[in-house]
């Protein structure tokens, strides 16, 4: 199962990779139902993605890896997903099965 | 209670590892939290908060005053670090003490904790490894026995290899993240010892990739794009690229882990440069590069070895081989150069992280204790009556407060929470007679978190277990009365059934996306229409014996182009928590959306609708009563006939109702209405089994008798056995659809054995004539392939007619069954 997981975790950050760079575009948009589509499709296998984008960061969330850029540590939101996080669903658990890689950014108030 | 020391420690500069060895095998311990088997050695502190491991060292770079790593180099000496939030001061001993804490909470077997081995380096002089023992009395360990890292990894390599060393020497190559160590390591009399050793704390796996960035990725950049300043603008914290600066070093690293077992690697990225042009970048790291790339800092290591032999008087024959640990040593030019050099040897058996680890643990299963200890006795546990609890169980915020009250003492205890799915840690804390805590919870899941107390030696004296659900109930949310299904077609059957999109109980508000495909061709202007019905009610109903809540319908009048049989039909189906249903449809091929929202209020029972469709009943009723009139089937007749008389009742109640009346009469008789149309469905489901059993003997009849042609081969022959052989089981499940897929496959082999049969063929084409193409909607193809076939015919050119003859029946597959519907159907299936 974890060999299949790993295989399919490969398959979603090259998806989610696909969806960031073509979704910056404006002329794409039309695309974001189909990246629905197939994310639908991943959670019929039970696996739930998720872009954590633009959310808090603090080092609580062990469902991210950060990085952090800029140049204070303070008030971090997520400002760049480079892996989502999956979420394998059996039995009514939920197991992480991939954390998040992204790049935390902090704003001094 | 074990004999023996209890665990292995790696307490290593950059990553540390706690393992144990049972019954001849070493178990390395994960974290539970993030279930990697390695602890980075890094400490950091943020309010009253002490953060151990992952967490701490995303914070190294950016909080230096309050994160503290690499302590290792600083052991034995009187150096301390200040806490900047708290002006504290720790020691190298109190850090590492706190890191051999957080690895006994990896421990997850039985039995006593209180003796260890943990390594340490082959430098280390007596004051450092007085330090380390320090460390490991301070973390709660009553017995720690020191054991050098190079002697460790080779006790790995000898337990793993089965190996019966006696003697010899061999070299220790440890190429780690950070820093470099080799050791000449001996046996001699049984006796392991290390007789020299070198190293460079500045050396090892994040310098090659500051290396793939600085020397690689960087010119590539200037080639490219216009930048000033690149490498400032990367590397300081208020550079404006800074942030691509710690992608890079992501990437970077997956373009060293891909060269160790292929000749490329891709870099791909994208980047704004100074002029504001979006430039896509994307690279390709040879092998060969990379290597020219960190050739200089292998070398480097060599020159260490070298200084090793010179130092000692060996030459390269004394030794039996060079044993490679240290995540670095995947690389494939440490493993070539070492061997180009020195040409014995190169051992990578051993998993390079946790070989030393592994080592530490066999020594420690081997090493008797020096005294005997009592079982678990250090740990007290505190009385469950004693703390309190509060938190909702349910909630629909994204996070939650949790209280605890404390009714003994609480001096030097310290407390954590963890959410089992490995998403949360709330690291140390103090733990004080009220505590406070935000519990981030997973979206539409139950969430299980432990809270547990920990005493100044890092045991665990108290845990309890917490769940709270989120957002499946709420008291704001209110279940759904009843199922929301949609109509959609049933080609078996020939009528349409209701498919479940949200069940009876389910929470609002409820939104779904569902993907159906089209089941008839619409074509561009014409009058068909896509019908999407959304309907609450009986799941096992017929559609009319339920109410209609929202509908959609698409002409072909409204569509782009033709939509084609197949192609599909995205719904997005909302219900809001006032009930506003929303229904949106997209359709793929013309890249079309229709959407409408029905409020629960507008829904309006009039005489007129039930007037219509109690007709619509009875015509149905009145055909199947002719047909069953027509079979003998007087049981079912006399049913449908009750069904009549009932509706005709209705009606008459109906008629007694003024057009205008507001009253509850209507939605009285509507429910009445579904009622009959529940008992309708009843009479035509068991009719329409019992006339597809009657077409499959029919069929079967038919082929047998094909079966007898010359023309039938032994393959039409077998295919007709395989269809006919599970006929008794089949029958009686009285599965529709399989039974009309075995009726199919019976008409194409009789079509088969037709098209051989060139009487049969002529017969075939005096049948197409005589339609003249009035069962195809392509009708002008069809005829001037019917003509075609005329002349075919005329001419007796048999092989031509049969190709036609196909022609005709590919068009007619393509096509479908358009005309399937007695009544119109959704068009979804």
């Amino acid at each position: 199962m974890q060999e299949q997981h790993k295989a399919l975790c490969n398959i979603i950050n090259q998806f989610h990779s696909l969806e960031a760079k073509l979704m910056t575009s404006e002329e794409n948009q039309s695309l974001s139902r189909r990246f629905q589509r197939i994310k639908k499709s991943f959670e019929e296998l039970n696996l739930f993605v998720h872009n954590p984008i633009g959310e808090d960061y603090s080092e609580t969330r062990l469902d991210c890896e950060a990085s952090i850029s800029g140049e204070s540590s303070e008030n971090l939101k997520i400002i760049e997903v480079i892996k989502p996080l999956v979420y394998f669903k059996h039995e009514g658990d939920n197991e992480l099965i991939q954390r998040a890689l992204v790049i935390a950014e902090g704003r001094a108030e | 209670m074990s004999t023996t020391i209890d665990y292995g420690i790696d307490l290593g500069t950059t990553n540390s590892a706690i393992a144990r060895y049972v019954k001849g095998e070493v178990i390395v311990f994960k974290n539970p939290i993030s279930l990697k088997e390695t602890l980075p050695s890094v400490v950091a502190f943020k309010n009253e908060r002490t953060i151990v491991g992952d967490k701490a060292r995303e914070m190294l770079k950016k909080s230096s005053n309050n994160v503290f790593g690499l302590f290792k180099r600083k052991m034995g000496t009187s150096d301390s670090y200040m806490v900047g939030d708290t002006g504290n001061m720790l020691s190298p001993i109190q850090l590492s003490s706190i890191i051999l804490k957080e690895l006994k909470n990896f421990i997850h077997s039985e039995g006593s904790t209180e003796s260890v081995v943990i390594t340490i380096p082959s430098a280390f002089d007596t004051v450092q490894s007085n330090a380390t023992k320090k460390a490991g009395y301070e973390a709660g360990f009553k017995e720690v026995v020191l054991l050098q890292e190079p002697i460790a990894a080779s006790l790995a390599y000898a337990n793993k290899s089965n190996l019966n060393i006696t003697d010899g020497k061999w070299l220790v190559y440890d190429l780690g993240g950070g820093t470099f160590d080799v050791a000449l390591t001996a046996i001699d009399d049984g006796e392991l010892k290390i007789l020299d050793h070198e190293g460079d704390n500045y050396l090892g796996g994040t310098d090659f990739d500051k290396a793939i960035i600085e020397q690689f990725i960087i010119p590539k950049l200037k080639e490219k794009g216009t930048f000033a300043n690149l490498e400032t603008e990367l590397k300081t914290a208020s550079g404006k690229y800074n942030r691509l600066f710690y992608k890079l070093m992501f990437l970077a690293e997956e373009a060293k882990k891909e060269l160790t077992n292929s000749p490329i690697a891709e870099i791909e990225f994208e980047v704004t440069d100074d002029k504001g042009d979006d430039l896509d970048i994307y690279l390709e790291l040879s092998k060969e590069v990379f290597e020219s790339l960190i050739q200089a800092s292998i070398d480097k290591t060599i020159q260490l070895i070298d200084a090793i032999i010179e130092r000692n008087q060996i030459s390269n024959e004394d030794l039996k081989c060079i044993l490679l640990i240290g995540g670095s040593t995947y690389i494939p030019l440490v493993r070539s150069r070492l061997h180009e050099k020195y040409g014995i040897e190169i051992n990578t058996s051993l998993d390079p992280t946790t070989a030393v680890v592994i080592g530490a643990a066999y020594y420690a299963g081997i090493k008797p204790k020096a005294k005997k200890t009592a079982t678990s006795s250090a740990t007290t546990s505190l009385k469950k009556g004693n703390f309190k609890f509060a938190y909702e169980r349910v909630v629909r915020e994204a996070s939650t407060m949790l209280l605890v009250m404390a009714q003994e003492e609480t001096e030097g205890l310290q407390y954590r929470i963890t959410r089992s799915d490995g998403g949360f840690d709330s690291g140390l804390l103090p733990m004080s007679k009220q505590i406070t805590a935000d519990l981030p919870l997973i979206p539409n899941a139950h969430n299980a978190f432990q809270f547990n107390i920990l005493d100044s030696v890092a045991n665990r004296v108290f845990v309890e277990e917490i769940g709270i659900t989120q957002g499946k109930f709420s008291i704001d949310g209110q279940p759904l009365p009843n199922n929301i299904c949609l109509e959609v077609d049933s080609i078996e059957s020939e009528t349409t059934f209701l498919e479940p999109v949200f069940k009876k109980n389910d929470i609002l508000p409820l939104r779904k996306v569902i993907t159906k495909q089209v089941s008839k061709t619409i074509y561009k202007d014409s009058n068909e229409e896509i019908v999407i019905k959304v309907f609450e009610g009986d799941i096992d109903s017929i559609p009319a014996a339920n109410k209609l809540i929202g509908m959609i319908s698409v002409s072909g009048s409204s569509l782009d182009r033709d939509l084609i049989k197949g192609s599909d039909i995205e719904l997005t189906l909302e219900i809001t928590e006032s009930r506003d249903l929303k229904v949106g449809a997209y359709f793929t091929l013309t890249d079309q959306e229709f959407e409408n929202t029905f409020s629960s209020s507008e829904s309006s029972i009039t005489k007129s609708v039930l007037q219509t469709e109690l007709n619509s009943f009875q015509t149905n009723l009145g055909v199947k009563l002719q047909q069953l009139e027509k079979d003998a089937k007087y049981e079912e007749a006399a049913r449908v006939v009750a069904i009549d008389k009932e509706i005709n009742e209705l009606k008459s109640e109906l008629e007694g109702i003024a057009d205008d009346q507001i009253s509850d009469d209507f939605y009285v008789l509507d429910v009445r209405k579904r009622e009959l149309g529940k008992k309708m469905q009843a009479v035509f489901n068991t009719s329409f089994l019992t006339k597809t059993i009657e077409d499959y003997y029919e069929w079967k009849e038919t082929t047998e008798f094909r079966l007898i042609d010359k023309e039938a081969t032994e393959q039409d022959n077998a295919e007709f056995k395989k269809v006919v052989e599970d006929e008794v089981k089949f029958l009686q499940e009285g599965n529709i659809t399989t039974i009309k897929m075995k009726i199919n496959h019976l008409l194409s082999i009789c079509r088969r054995i037709a098209q051989r049969t060139p009487m049969t063929s002529e017969d075939v084409m005096m049948h197409y004539l005589y339609l003249k193409g009035q069962k195809y909607m392509a009708r002008s193809k069809a005829n001037d392939l019917i003509a075609k076939g005329d002349h075919a015919l005329e001419n007796k050119n048999y092989i031509e007619l049969v190709s036609v003859i196909k022609e005709l029946s590919i068009l007619k597959d393509k096509e479908g069954n358009s005309d399937l519907f007695k009544n119109k159907g959704t068009g979804l299936k």
